[in-house]
């Protein structure tokens, strides 16, 4: 399973309404990423994707203000996918 | 309709379902705070009560996290004895799959007869891992019993009366009205499945091949010949084949894996020492119903962060009122049957 060097990251701080378009910033493998699932961590939530272009996992480690809203968030994403 | 901790109620109007909710009861196990507070080698014991149905793989996935956080390598034995137990674990869920769509088909007699072959592999997992239903076979680096020669033998006279018997249910299971009710119910498009990463018996059903025993090698998978049987038409008949062809396959790495099997070496290796390092840890293991990821957080001194273990199946959950919006009210039993969500996963 290939992914990220969580352990070496800093957790990244993204704001309300802006995981998407942060993510999409990280790396180009994000232009279509399959959500996989999440686990809230100590310092966060890791962020579990799978890159259809690339077929390779990731993992992000994130930093929320709020995890109800990031969530929430990744909630509205999954539900943007069926529009 | 309860459907593991969820309970589904849905609207109708006459002739199909207009609406689907999901309602989580309260019957929630703990089961990641539990994990959490174990050793190391009791966390993978204790996941087998994650999926009762897919154990080994949730076994494998969180030993391959805590292994790599301890710098653990496994020797060709355990990989070989870890792929061989979680093929022979394989043929439990897919038994028991094809046995719900029987059942919501009402064909008790097939139900009945593929049971008793789910039975049998109940009892080779007890007889080589002393445990009938949760094995609890692995430890870190290892196996908590080592497999010996004698079981590979064990498992060829088993594969053996086996195969026997499903080749004696396959003339029930290609029976043309049996697939006319299958063929049409609850289409999953192949959109869907790249979309939400709906991947295993779902995804092959919908023509997307992935498969963690070839996509992400695990154990002895890179060292066996094997191709991944892919369907088109998404829907219940097309899964119905996935896991018939699948049952087919199990039988046929088994055969390899026997023949590739490393004699035991003379030399007993001692147990190494379980010091975990602090770091993110992942694991993937090919289940029959699709791969089954294990996240790990390992904290200063060792201590445990977080554990969890994805599947599809929790992915699929989300999609399940928008795919089965349409369905005829008479196909829902059948539906969720052939979605594999009228299963056993502790968060479904």
């Amino acid at each position: 399973m290939k992914l990220l060097e969580t352990s070496r990251l800093k957790p990244i701080e993204i704001q309300a309404g802006q995981l998407r378009k942060t993510l999409a910033t990280l790396d180009d493998d994000f232009s279509s990423p399959v959500l996989l699932g999440t686990v809230e961590v100590s310092s966060g939530f890791l962020v579990l994707f799978h890159s259809v272009r690339f077929n390779r996992d990731y993992s992000i480690l994130i930093k929320h203000h709020d995890s109800v809203s990031l969530l929430e968030e990744i909630d509205q994403w999954r539900r943007s996918l069926n529009q | 309709m309860s459907l593991g901790v969820f309970d589904l109620s849905y609207s109708q109007d006459g002739e199909f379902i207009t609406d689907v909710h999901l309602h989580r009861g309260k019957n929630i196990r703990p089961i990641w705070k539990k994990i959490e507070m174990l050793a190391p080698d009791a966390m993978i014991v204790w996941v087998d009560r994650f999926d009762s149905l897919c154990p080994i793989a949730s076994e494998w996935a969180l030993a391959q996290a805590l292994e790599q956080s301890a710098q653990i390598e496994c020797g060709t034995e355990t990989l070989f004895e870890r792929t061989l137990l979680n093929e022979v674990n394989r043929l439990v869920w897919l038994t028991t799959y094809l046995g719900k769509i029987f059942q919501a088909l009402a064909q008790y007699q097939c139900f009945e007869r593929i049971l008793s072959l789910r039975e049998q592999v109940f009892n080779f997992q007890d007889e080589v891992c002393g445990g009938r239903i949760l094995p609890q076979a692995l430890c870190v680096g290892g196996l908590r019993r080592p497999i010996a020669m004698g079981d590979v033998q064990k498992l060829g006279f088993f594969l053996k009366n086996w195969s026997a018997a499903w080749s004696d249910l396959k003339p029930l299971v290609e029976d043309p009205l049996l697939r006319s009710r299958l063929k049409g119910v609850a289409v999953v498009p192949s959109e869907e499945v790249n979309n939400h990463g709906l991947w295993g018996i779902i995804g092959k059903a919908s023509g997307v091949s992935y498969d963690a025993r070839r996509h992400r090698p695990h154990g002895a998978y890179a060292l066996v010949d094997f191709n991944i049987q892919v369907f088109r038409s998404g829907d219940s008949l097309a899964r119905f084949e996935v896991a018939r062809e699948e049952i087919g396959l199990s039988i046929q790495i088994l055969h390899q894996l026997m023949k590739l099997f490393p004699k035991a070496s003379k030399v007993e290796r001692p147990r190494p020492t379980i010091q975990l390092n602090k770091g993110f840890y992942f694991g993937e293991v090919e289940s029959a119903k699709g791969p089954v990821i294990s996240v790990l957080e390992v904290l200063d001194g060792g201590s445990i962060g977080a554990v969890k273990i994805i599947t599809t199946g929790s992915r699929l959950l989300e999609q399940i009122p928008r795919l089965l919006r349409g369905t005829r009210v008479e196909d829902l039993e059948l539906a969720l049957a052939s979605l594999g969500l009228d299963m056993e996963e502790a968060e479904l």
